[in-house]
């Protein structure tokens, strides 16, 4: 099994022309992720890595059956090209980009809202990637390991040092998401957890938050209530200056203490979930956890 | 993009937000000029971002322009809160008969627009906030369905408001505030004091107008002033090659760099876990090269307060050989005298390590994990 991304997955690369896209369209296919078109308008009728490019993504999903997108476009665009593969019926898009402005997120958010049968992955986001399987996005493939762990992360590095320490012990992972780090996220943690908890690859769940925003608070709730395998948890920037951005635009804390590491902590342990201080003693309790079952 | 209150107000103008008759004064030549125009008593408003100025005594009435000009240039290029002011804001005194507090700013929850306001405005509003939250009241609006009547029936009632002609002229304000808060691609606008006149004027007595840096390409009419901000030179040198200083602790000594915000943090809390504190960090974000690696360390090792340096790297786009590279050009510089505590992991790890042990220097000291690396470079401080 897996969530979002594998073996049955057949996805267009919107920005497929470009330096990142084609790049990146290389490594995917390298990985044994079946990508069937590529988009970018003007360059219809050229291939890139053997990959069909389409002037549109309705002309790519007419003549193939598409059923997940990874946008490799620049943060000015990425409103519209979301837009686009939502037109086009697209129902998994996943958005890289850096930069995007909060309120064309927020546009997007709220049609998401109203189009429940969606799932818009990032921007700001390493993409998706379910080991031995596919990946859609731009993350390093040598470092995953195919296994039982779900994992999903506000930020790229953290992550990426968490699955290198698992994989160097042998824990592996079933899907590994970056939620990314923007003010408005397509996917927070809690529009991932139900997945999680239904994939029967998926053992132990990890979540990588920091401080900033309501989507940790927002988890804690529904793991309380619904999810039954053990999550593990580690809050970045515990010790961040009150009120300052720390680079991620989410990252910020107002005066009053919300959103801080402290009262994300404090709200998540209630919920029964493990507080790991670091990458490492994420590895530690896994060891411990997947030894036992 | 935090701005001036005096920009916040031009937006407000611009929007049909009334706000109080002002000049700006960025030199003290054609001050008199200025001041001339307006009537007195004045407000004499120093410019600057940051919170609380009136209390630390940016803010003052004067009754006549001799005292205006004198305050004016005792106050401008002085520093206020950390920052110096650059600019100063004369501006009439209204009579008003109440002070109001408005803001629209996004709601992190719902990730909607939420309109607040206050009957009980005016420089205490976080007292308010913190003793008597229910007279704050707020409405959370559904941007699909747009700024409806009954979200103001819903906020007047919540917050005590009954008089018609008053909350017809406030439903008035809120439309044109959050056609700019939308426009402008607005983190946050607010309003503190809102004010009403004896003749039942509701009046901008203060703007705070901060907008999403990711949008601000789509406001060129905004260019110029970001131009104008004042940044740290640091900042600026940073920025010049693309990368994001951020100062941290005032009382740090450890400078950070790193190539993601989230390792950032992780580097901060452990080093704070381990009683030090980070003075700095810089994000070099994807793909930095030796040259820019080694641009970076002399741009932190530039602030006084940094006595060593960590820097944590997890390489995807980054190559590790490119980030030790960069090390080594930097700490081969005569005139860099902190030590670098390093540790790579991820892309190339194997040869960026194999040329810090090739280069064997006594100011570059390996470190395998996050937390070993925040006790070494803290060990650096001790020997000292």
């Amino acid at each position: 099994m897996s969530i979002l991304v594998d073996a049955s997955t057949r996805l267009i690369v919107q920005g497929i022309t470009g330096r990142e896209g084609s790049y990146h369209t290389k490594m995917m296919l390298e990985y044994g992720t079946n990508v069937v078109a590529g988009v970018t308008p003007g360059k219809g009728g050229q291939t890139v890595e053997g990959v069909p490019v389409y002037n549109s993504v309705e002309e790519a999903v007419t003549e193939h059956r598409v059923n997940a997108a990874v946008l490799f476009v620049p943060p000015q665009r990425t409103l519209g090209a979301i837009l686009e593969q939502i037109a086009a019926g697209v129902k998994l898009i996943i958005t890289i980009a850096e930069g995007v402005p909060v309120k064309d997120m927020r546009t997007i958010y709220h049609i998401n809202r109203a189009n429940k049968d969606i799932t818009i992955v990032g921007p700001n986001s390493f993409g998706v990637i379910s080991p031995g399987k596919a990946k859609a996005g731009f993350m390093d493939h040598r470092i995953y390991l195919e296994g039982s762990v779900g994992l999903m992360s506000r930020s790229a590095t953290n992550s990426y040092e968490t699955v290198n320490e698992m994989t160097k012990q042998g824990i592996g992972q079933s899907t590994c998401v970056g939620v990314g780090g923007d003010v408005i996220p397509g996917t927070s943690f809690v529009k991932l957890l139900p997945l999680f908890e239904k994939d029967e690859q998926t053992k132990a769940i990890v979540m990588i938050g920091e401080i900033g925003g309501a989507d940790e608070e927002m988890a804690a709730a529904y793991i309380k209530n619904h999810v039954s395998k053990p999550v593990i948890a580690y809050i970045a920037g515990r010790h961040a200056p009150k009120g300052k951005v720390m680079g991620h635009a989410g990252a910020i804390v107002g005066a009053d203490g919300a959103g801080s590491a402290e009262s994300k902590i404090e709200i998540l342990t209630a919920a029964g979930v493990y507080i790991a201080d670091s990458p490492a003693q994420i590895v530690e309790r896994l060891n411990s956890l997947l030894k036992r079952t | 993009m935090k701005l001036y209150e005096f920009q916040g107000k031009q937006l407000f103008k611009q929007y049909g937000i009334k706000t109080p008759q002002g000049v700006v004064i960025n030199t003290i030549k054609k001050m008199s000029e200025k001041v001339m125009t307006i009537k007195f008593p004045a407000m004499v408003k120093a410019q600057v971002l940051a919170g609380g100025r009136g209390k630390a005594g940016g803010v003052k009435r004067v009754l006549n322009s001799k005292d205006a000009e004198i305050l004016t240039t005792q106050l401008l290029g002085a520093e206020l809160k950390d920052c110096k002011i650059d600019a100063i804001l004369v501006e009439e005194c209204v009579p008003f008969v109440a002070e109001y507090y408005l803001s629209i700013t996004l709601d992190s929850g719902s990730r909607m627009p939420v309109l607040i306001f206050s009957k009980h405005g005016g420089v205490d509003i976080e007292e308010v906030a913190l003793n008597n939250p229910d007279k704050i009241a707020k409405v959370i609006v559904d941007p699909l369905i747009g700024l409806q009547d009954f979200y103001f029936a819903s906020l007047f009632r919540k917050a005590g408001l009954v008089e018609p002609e008053l909350k017809s002229q406030i439903t008035e304000t809120i439309r044109l505030l959050y056609a700019l808060y939308t426009e402008y691609d607005c983190m946050l606008v607010e309003i503190n004091p809102l004010m009403r006149l004896e003749d039942g004027t509701i009046i901008a007595a203060d703007a705070k107008v901060e907008i999403d840096d990711s949008a601000m390409y789509r406001h060129p009419d905004l260019l110029q002033w970001r131009e104008s901000m004042y940044v740290n030179e640091l900042e600026k040198q940073a920025k010049a090659v693309k990368f994001l200083y951020i100062d941290v602790e005032s009382t740090g000594t450890v400078g950070v760099i790193s190539n993601g915000s989230g390792m950032i943090m992780a580097c901060v809390d452990w080093i704070s876990k381990q009683g030090g504190q980070v003075a700095c960090a810089l994000d070099l974000s994807g793909g930095a090269t030796a040259e820019r690696v080694a641009e970076g360390i002399r741009i932190l090792a530039q602030n006084p307060s940094v006595k060593a340096l960590l820097i944590s790297i997890f390489g995807g786009i980054t190559r590790c050989d490119e980030i030790a590279a960069g090390i080594l050009k930097a700490a081969q510089q005569p005139d860099l005298c902190i030590p670098i505590v390093a540790k790579l992991d991820g892309t190339n790890r194997e040869e960026g390590m194999k040329l810090l042990i090739a280069a064997n220097r006594a100011n570059v000291i390996i470190a395998h994990n996050v937390k070993e690396a925040s006790e070494k470079v803290l060990k650096t401080q001790i020997n000292d």
